[in-house]
């Protein structure tokens, strides 16, 4: 059976049909720029979803179980579609997906996340790529409630051919290649690949955002009988200039929706002052080990060690230098006629909403300054230009080690078994360095957010008034250190009219925090080992799968998890102190499935209903909190949410040439419980509040709860294709800030007022839609005595250039319950019309 | 290679040293000022400039959201909305001001420069401040460095046509009730306005912030020269200082008095060879029972201790000396002069407490060392005096004590003895 009209994967449906014509062979993801990009433009760094499956074995006489991982329409829609505008599936937060590569977990212990970016760019050798959705049963690992992203990067894997790609896109880079060379087996079972890319923008979408970067990859692999032993070295060095979340306000000014706050001219150039960098090297060691013919141990280790690095300004008794700050904005002023000759000044002078660089060289060099007792030294007088502005980059250096069994046993003929162990160990060291003085010659290590003077204000109290040259490290300087173990095993069973499964996980987790140094502020709980938390985890998970026919399923799954908190839910201020929320506990997740899928020749239809509840989750949020006119931490727990939904996608095949497909998502995801919080003022360390957040039946926002696309392909029988899709997303509030809806923030506000409303209301964005449109061919070529295949694939989405197509946004957590609008929700865009265009030779 | 080479830095170059717009001023700031009428406000509708020199800013917050210029014909406050304006206004920087647009004003009858006029109270209308994204629409800087240029007068001659002018006033003083204070109300961050005033009896006030950072330091007691902006409130003349080192009285006052002698004991009056005993000190061991002596040597009387051939495994000892009264005085000082001999190890320490009972348990006070030179390391018999050095007590106020602790030993082993001898004299707080 052919799925090679699927409407999305529409080049790798062209692959299959030009290159291996039987169905049910390796197929190949499409060219990996939309998907790559997808991923670039969204920072939650969602898994790409969905590949296919080879490993169904046609000659089972039984009705073929479900696919565990079949290209679905439905996810790629939701991928390629609808990911720019930041639809999640089902509105689950990004750490509730994961990704195996050579079955080792990439996810990490300390944060949660999946780190996509660690092998961004090599996408030639990431195409055996499956992916196992929502609560079905895998067979490397557990799962997870949303979905495990299998990718199996051994260089035996890999197509044995040399491929050379290049592409061009107004996106995030402007050029891209990539370079891919895998030979053919070498004797005595050695195979070997290896590739590598560059990308390059000088300046992307957003004005002031390049991107320059260069991944590369190895694979070495050695068959000895039926087993495989194989290594493989793999990294993404990335350098990129951020955008930010923008003010409507400032979009306003700028009549630009791609207005970006982050840079300003030095020179004559764009010099950004949000620039991050990352280069965090993997090797992972696998050895495959076929014991006979029912049993097979899969081990790995993977080692994973570098850092990843962002820049901002940072000052010191000087005026903000951000030029969005709400002070300087036309907003603030109560005077009418200041406020239109703001306006205008804004509007005739683009340059007062970018960074003024020169001013700040300008302060610097004209700050001769005396800091006195410098160095700790008593009587130590250093004099010279002391910086009021620096540029710091602030380094998150990671080490982390896995080891990992997946062991597949087949008991008795229609029992499969598979069992599991994994240890993790994560350390994360977080600090600062000096980037830049700026034209100043030195800087000193104190806390300017601590009142008072001597001790106090020394972020190192064992070296106070400490003088800070380029490159030096200062303000906070902590560990974090996680340790993970779980093990699991899953039985699944496949009868004549039912497969089922059953799967039991559990696991330990600790973590802590180690203070590297003392701080003035906090001098008997800022340097040292914290207090170690420990947490014990299950997950349980089993489905029920009904063969109709072989083209008809029903199945029901059900999971319930019990999992560690994150360190940062738990400790309410790392950079100062080791403090933790005051009680901590588990996160729940109590989730079910069940659906429908027809798989005929003209038809496929999938058809999911959900339910998932979230609680006890926690959360800490930090903000400048206009009250106590000070930083607070806002620690949050008991947070509970609901998603329940459906999720449906059908293609109707109406020509050989020819498929119509209809996607839709359907969700409510909103919160059911009301958390507590406690805060505490972030110099201080003492509880000065509690209460409660108002939270019932308020919606998550951050993603689209409602999505729809409808498009159609073609695919000619030679090898042209070509795909349009219109999508139509709705339902998307902004992010709450909790603090608002509190007794303490209503107290001055009469209930029912437009105060009152304003204050509570949650902002619904309005509804949006988008046209994508992508084609592609491929050519023959003889060269020589070779034969060669050209491969071209363009793609645009957002063709109608909708520049004020809106990606998300969210409330400031800054606010003046006197003035709601003082701070108002900030922005992000998706950009206008964005293409790329791919040609590769192979 | 190729990585590294696309991932390299991009490098930036700094800008040029920042070189002044070609502007002339079209206008004094006299002329500016005789624009304004008492109580009114005025827009200045043409195209002038004025030019001045930076003579306050807000670098230790006494000046709030304001800078200050001044020419050669007057000076002017301009009222701008933001912090931190010193990094980009220092003291003696030249600049131009971009009139036109701008609004004269006063508050109690003293004149500003601003961006608008808040009329949210009818009642009492305000000039607004100039916000921060038009600063450099209105300020040019020209070039720094520039001398700051101060009127000599004296208090008598300080009249409106002053206003925002630095002046110096020599032998000015402050009288008895406002020396020692603190220079405003840090704790409650109120402003406070101290008497300034000559010998011949003219006054104005010395008014600071609750804000700016000096304002817990004290104010002296001597009479001199006193630097600062002239300010008016309604009818009151008032000086604004940038900074204590505005204030320089370092002088005899008025009366002819200098720096007080608060305390002084030079031992001349006790009982010499024996045991110290003196009006109000308390000499008292804590551990073994060595005291604190009265020796003579060469006319002079001292104090001396030494747990030398005392056969006791610890000694401690305290010297404490009658309560002294900071209340009305100000930046106290302590100097004593102090001798050692036969140096093994033994210390002397010197503590101040203001909790301190009388009693005869010193030790059970809260006590807190004072960084003093205290002479060690010689060999032979006592060598010269040596000077403690001036060890400020301006911290402190109401009642305290001193305390001398001597501590040695003299057990039976002789790597474990020490048991230097100490001498101490010429003890003094002097305060203004």
């Amino acid at each position: 059976m052919r799925l090679a009209w699927f409407c999305i994967c529409l080049l790798s449906g062209f692959f299959a049909e030009a290159q291996q014509p039987v169905a049910r062979s390796k197929k190949m993801l499409p060219p990996d720029s939309l998907t790559i990009e997808w991923k670039d433009g969204i920072a939650d760094e969602l898994p790409v979803l969905a590949v296919e499956n080879e490993k169904a074995d046609a000659s089972i006489q039984y009705l073929p179980s479900l696919l565990s991982a079949s290209r679905d329409l439905f996810s790629n829609t939701a991928s390629f579609h609808f990911g720019l505008l930041r639809f999640r599936p089902r509105g689950y937060d990004a750490r509730w997906s994961a990704a195996l590569i050579n079955g080792l977990p990439m996810q990490s212990a300390a944060d949660g996340q999946t780190p996509w970016a660690y092998w961004s760019g090599l996408n030639d050798v990431t195409k055996n790529m499956q992916s196992v959705n929502g609560l079905r049963a895998g067979d490397m690992d557990m799962g997870n409630p949303g979905s495990t992203t299998l990718i199996d990067m051994r260089a035996f894997k890999q197509k044995q051919e040399t491929q050379i790609g290049y592409s061009f896109s107004n996106r995030s880079y402007t050029h891209r290649i990539s370079f891919t060379y895998t030979p053919s087996a070498i004797r005595h079972g050695w195979n070997s690949s290896f590739s590598g890319s560059m990308r390059y923008a000088e300046e992307g979408m957003v004005p002031g955002a390049g991107l320059s970067g260069a991944s590369y990859y190895l694979g070495i692999d050695k068959r000895i009988h039926d087993d495989v032993l194989s290594m493989v070295i793999f990294g993404a060095i990335t350098k990129n200039d951020r955008s930010s979340p923008v003010l409507q306000e400032t979009v306003d000014l700028a009549r630009s929706a791609q207005y970006n706050p982050n840079w300003g001219y030095l020179s004559g150039k764009k010099r950004n002052a949000n620039q991050s960098a990352a280069h965090i090297p993997v090797a992972i060691f696998s050895f495959d080990h076929r014991i006979d013919n029912h049993r097979a141990l899969l081990l790995s280790a993977g080692i994973m060690a570098g850092e990843k690095t962002a820049t901002a300004l940072d000052w010191y008794n000087a005026a903000d230098p951000r030029p969005d700050y709400y002070k300087y904005l036309p907003s603030y002023q109560n005077d009418s006629v200041l406020r239109m000759r703001l306006t205008e000044l804004y509007e005739s002078d683009p340059s007062l909403l970018q960074i003024n660089w020169n001013r700040l060289y300008e302060v610097n060099r004209n700050s001769f300054a005396i800091t006195r007792d410098a160095d700790g030294i008593s009587g130590n007088i250093f004099g010279g230009l002391r910086s009021h502005y620096i540029l710091q980059r602030k380094i998150t250096a990671l080490q982390r080690l896995v080891l990992n069994c997946v062991y597949n046993s087949l008991p008795a003929k229609d029992l499969h078994l598979v069992s599991g162990f994994t240890v993790q160990w994560q350390r994360n060291h977080f600090y600062k360095r000096i980037e830049d003085l700026l034209g100043g010659e030195y800087y000193v290590d104190w806390n300017q957010f601590a009142e008072g003077d001597g001790a106090v204000i020394q972020n190192d109290l064992e070296h106070p008034n400490r003088i800070l040259k380029k490159g030096d490290r200062y303000g906070y300087n902590y560990v974090s250190l996680t340790t993970q173990l779980s093990g699991w095993v899953q039985l699944n069973t496949t009868k004549k009219r039912i497969d089922a499964f059953i799967a039991l996980q559990a696991g330990y987790t600790n973590f802590l925090r180690d203070g590297l140094i003392r701080t003035g502020l906090f001098p008997d709980n800022s340097f040292g080992r914290s207090v170690l938390q420990e947490f014990g985890e299950y997950h349980c998970k089993a489905g029920l799968t009904w063969k109709l026919s072989g083209r008809k399923y029903i199945y029901l799954h059900g999971a319930m998890l019990s999992k560690a908190p994150l360190f940062s839910d738990v400790f309410l201020s790392p950079e100062t102190r080791d403090t933790e929320q005051e009680s901590v506990n588990n996160e729940k997740i109590i989730s079910a499935e069940a659906g429908y899928i027809l798989n005929a020749p003209s038809v496929k239809w999938r058809l999911t209903g959900y339910l998932t509840q979230f609680s006890d989750e926690m959360n800490v949020l930090s903000f400048y909190h206009d009250g106590y006119r000070s930083f607070v931490n806002y620690a949050l727990s008991g947070i509970g949410h609901m998603h329940v939904g459906i999720e449906t996608g059908m293609e109707l095949r109406i020509h050989p040439t020819l498929s119509l497909n209809a996607v839709a998502a359907i969700g409510r995801y909103y919160y059911n419980a009301r958390p507590s919080v406690a805060v505490s003022i972030d110099n201080d360390d003492y509880i000065t509040e509690r209460g409660t957040i108002y939270l019932k039946n308020y919606n998550l926002g951050g993603m689209p709860q409602q999505a729809f696309s409808l498009g159609f392909a073609y695919q000619s029988p030679k090898y042209f294709y070509l795909n349009l899709t219109a999508s139509y997303l709705r339902k998307q509030w902004i992010e709450l800030n909790p603090y608002r809806r509190t007794e303490t923030v209503l107290q001055s506000a009469m209930p029912g007022s437009v105060q009152w409303n304003t204050i509570l209301q949650q902002t619904l964005l309005p509804d949006q839609y988008t046209v994508d449109i992508s084609a592609g061919n491929s050519f023959r070529l003889k060269m020589g005595a070779k034969r060669r295949t050209l491969a071209l694939y363009a793609g645009i989405s957002n063709l109608l250039n909708n520049q004020k197509l809106l990606a998300g946004g969210f409330e400031q957590l800054r606010f003046d319950p006197a003035e709601p609008g003082k701070f108002p929700p900030k922005f992000f865009y998706a950009g206008g019309l964005q293409y790329s265009v791919n040609l590769s030779l192979r | 290679m190729v990585a590294a080479a696309i991932c390299c830095n991009k490098h930036f170059d700094e800008p040029p040293v920042f070189s002044a717009a070609n502007l002339k001023p079209t206008i004094s700031i006299r002329q500016l000022r005789n624009m304004h009428f008492m109580g009114g406000f005025e827009q200045v509708a043409d195209e002038q400039v004025i030019a001045g020199i930076v003579v306050a800013n807000d670098s230790s917050d006494n000046f709030y959201k304001q800078i200050v210029i001044q020419d050669s014909t007057a000076g002017i406050t301009i009222r701008l909305d933001g912090s931190s304006l010193y990094a980009d206004y220092q003291l003696g920087l030249k600049i131009f001001v971009r009139l036109k647009d701008l609004w004269l004003g006063d508050y109690a009858r003293m004149v500003q420069l601003g961006a608008g006029v808040d009329r949210s109270d009818p009642a009492y209308p305000e000039l607004r401040a100039i916000p921060q994204p038009l600063f450099s629409r209105y300020i040019v800087k020209e070039d720094r460095h520039h001398v700051l240029p101060a009127v000599n007068i004296s208090i008598e001659q300080l009249s409106d046509s002053l206003q925002s002018c630095l002046v110096r006033i020599p032998s000015v003083e402050m009288p008895p009730s406002d020396t020692g204070k603190g220079y405003a109300d840090v704790i409650n961050h109120v402003s406070v306005n101290r008497t300034i005033r000559s010998c011949n009896g003219s006054s104005a006030y010395l008014r600071t912030s609750g804000f700016a950072d000096f304002a817990g330091v004290k104010t002296p007691r001597g009479n001199g020269v006193i630097t600062a902006i002239y300010s008016v409130f309604r009818t009151e003349k008032q000086l604004m200082i940038r900074d204590t080192a505005d204030v320089q009285f370092n002088g005899l006052r008025c009366t002819g008095a200098g720096a007080k002698l608060l305390f002084a004991e030079d031992f001349e009056s006790a009982a010499a060879n024996t045991d110290l005993q003196l009006s109000g000190w308390k000499n008292l061991p804590e551990s073994g029972s060595i005291k604190y002596q009265v020796k003579q040597a060469g006319g002079n009387q001292y104090a001396e201790i030494s747990a030398f051939a005392s056969a006791q495994a610890a000694v401690v000892s305290w010297l404490v000396s009658p309560p002294v009264n900071l209340s009305n005085s100000a930046n106290e000082v302590l100097t004593f002069t102090t001798r050692d001999g036969f140096d093994n190890g033994a210390t002397l320490q010197i503590y101040v407490s203001s909790n301190y009972d009388g009693g005869n348990t010193p030790w059970k006070a809260k006590w807190t060392a004072l960084k003093a030179t205290v002479s060690k390391g010689t060999q032979a018999g006592p060598g010269a005096w040596l000077g403690s050095g001036s060890i400020s007590l301006g911290g402190y106020s109401g009642t305290i004590y001193l305390a001398f602790r001597y501590e040695g030993a003299d057990p039976a082993s002789a790597v474990d003895k020490r048991t230097t001898t100490f001498q101490l004299d010429n003890i003094r707080i002097a305060g203004n």
